[in-house]
């Protein structure tokens, strides 16, 4: 049975008990940040910050709407990072995305390829480095640090199936209470994500792509057009010219 | 913004990458269409190509989070990890036995076997055409000789080396545009153009590289051959500033040209890439000042490539 968590964006009071709970258990250090005038810190996910809360101001009907998401790595079916990964480092484990640290050679095209910008280098440069989903608590039957920490329970983890129908169950009561935009994210997306989130509005507005793509869906034709174009240029500039040359050549030995 | 992920490393390898492949392709169908019998210019790109491959290979090595695993790529194999069990099961059986990576999605894992490919085709041919204008053991003597002798039955194979450099030349001219299109940074991923710019970048940087190379190696017959390549180069650059076109067209339509050609870089970008590298080239080439300032139109191409990678670079990660 495939785990996840599901996210609920309504239950989340931006308590940030989450970003907290992973640097503890996953023994991250803190980063040296200046206030922005906002209570989202840091201001982005690096590779010892696997998770954060996003602050958002919406305006909706006239009225400000303070949206907050918990941002991660979602640990796509499609992942792009794996599709990309030169050395085979980033890997699917079970529904699970990981990276192995003993075989990242720190090169950053997953950190290019990412559709969520969930994976990071840092600086001295080192492996890409994200959220691991807890595995190391997974695999023994607990749930992930940042689940556990989550005072309103705004994330739950368990078995993907179920999280599914609990998100949809929810989606409908926000739709009937003033969130008509309210949605599940993730059950399709990218093959599926194990990171499912309740959004109280469009996807848009919580900063998600609203059709994340995989970063290799058109390789094959970007190889393609590499090609064709070296095909024109070699009838274009060369066969052009030195053709023209060739006849010039004749035509004067003719003579 | 913070740091860049891909910095000028990246950037230079890119361009040096794509002008040994570009210079490698324009020699060879220069031989193929009967004006470089003699394999004059086909030998000068092979050895400026093999010098910047590798040099480009050495940038983004250094460039690498953890550069002693460069290898990586190539080999599965990880001693420092016999012992190591950690991020499950799967991973520690992987360690051994030691496996060849090759991952068809991946345009760097694809882009790292054709650099090897090309460069060790490139050193072969380099040895096959040293043996074979090398003198025998008898009046040269010494190791080099004996080496010649060595490598000389092998020499009917140089015209199949030369085939296999055509095609990973293309591959790596192709490779230094799929890279950055496969990824999910707006700016390089919204258009199929990214590859075909690349491609014809190469090709011209790589042509103007044999042009300064064959002005300063003094060939006979120079003023000939030049005035063809010379021709070839502002097709190149009118065949460039088409695909540009079009690329900028397909970004502005996608809503996302913006960080290209605004702000500090879209000075660089209209300055160095536009102007420098494609406008003044071809200003000059109609101008009286062609026959005096050979180099200029050539090195201007040079510039303008090595500009035109630095702000797609850094600009797809804005």
């Amino acid at each position: 049975m495939a785990k996840a968590m599901l996210i609920d964006t309504y239950k989340c009071m931006a308590c940030r008990g989450c970003q907290v709970a992973c640097k503890a258990w996953n023994d991250l250090p803190a980063e040296t940040t200046v206030n922005r005038g906002t209570y989202e810190n840091p201001p982005a996910l690096s590779e010892k910050t696997w998770t954060r809360v996003e602050f958002r101001e919406v305006e909706a009907g006239g009225e400000v709407a303070w949206l907050f998401r918990k941002h991660q790595c979602m640990h796509c079916t499609q992942a792009s990072c794996v599709s990309v990964c030169p050395t085979g480092a980033a890997m699917h484990h079970g529904e699970f995305v990981l990276i192995d640290q003993a075989q990242c050679i720190g090169c950053g095209y997953c950190v290019q390829a990412c559709p969520f910008d969930a994976v990071h280098l840092g600086e001295p440069k080192g492996t890409a480095r994200k959220c691991t989903f807890c595995l190391d608590r997974v695999t023994d039957g607990y749930e992930p640090a940042c689940a556990k920490a989550c005072p309103p329970g705004a994330i739950q983890f368990g078995d993907r199936g179920e999280l599914i129908a609990t998100g949809k169950g929810r989606v409908g009561e926000l739709r009937a209470n003033g969130h008509p935009n309210a949605r599940l994210y993730g059950e399709t997306e990218l093959g599926g994500l194990h990171q499912l989130y309740v959004l109280t509005d469009k996807a848009a507005a919580f900063g998600l792509p609203e059709a994340p793509r995989v970063a290799t869906r058109n390789v094959l034709g970007q190889w393609l057009s590499g090609f064709v174009t070296a095909g024109v240029l070699a009838a274009l500039p060369f066969w052009l010219v030195i053709k023209r040359r060739q006849e010039m050549a004749s035509s004067r030995g003719g003579e | 913004m913070g740091e860049l992920t891909w910095g000028t490393p990246l950037f230079f390898d890119l361009w040096m990458a794509g002008m040994a492949g570009g210079a490698y392709f324009a020699a060879f169908l220069i031989h193929l269409f009967g004006a470089d019998e003699e394999k004059r210019l086909l030998k000068l790109a092979t050895y400026i190509g093999v010098p910047l491959v590798l040099l480009g290979v050495l940038a983004i090595i250094i460039d690498l989070g953890e550069p002693l695993r460069a290898f990586n790529i190539y080999v599965g194999l990880r001693p420092w990890s016999w012992q190591v069990v950690s991020g499950g099961g799967a991973a520690s059986l992987r360690a051994w036995p030691p496996s060849v990576t090759f991952h068809l999605t991946s345009p760097m894992s694809l882009g790292g076997w054709i650099l090897v490919i090309f460069s060790v085709a490139g050193v072969a041919l380099i040895a096959l055409w040293l043996a074979e204008s090398a003198e025998s053991p008898e009046q040269r003597g010494g190791f080099l000789g004996w080496v010649a002798d060595i490598l000389r039955p092998l020499v009917p194979a140089t015209k199949a080396l030369t085939w296999i450099g055509f095609v990973f030349a293309i591959l790596l001219m192709a490779y230094t545009g799929v890279v950055l299109s496969a990824s999910s940074q707006t700016l390089w991923q919204a258009t199929f153009l990214v590859p075909p710019l690349f491609v014809a970048s190469a090709t011209s940087t790589g042509l103007a590289a044999l042009m300064i190379a064959l002005q300063l190696t003094g060939a006979r017959e120079r003023a000939a051959v030049m005035a063809q390549l010379r021709k070839a180069l502002t097709v190149l650059v009118i065949v460039q500033l088409v695909v540009l076109v079009g690329f900028l067209l397909w970004l502005s339509v996608a809503g996302v040209v913006g960080p290209l050609i605004s702000g500090t870089l879209g000075l660089f970008f209209w300055v160095g890439v536009v102007l420098l590298g494609l406008l003044i080239p071809l200003g000059l080439e109609f101008s009286a000042l062609r026959g005096r300032a050979v180099l200029a139109s050539p090195a201007l191409v040079l510039l303008g490539g090595l500009v035109l990678r630095a702000v797609v670079v850094i600009g797809g990660q804005m």
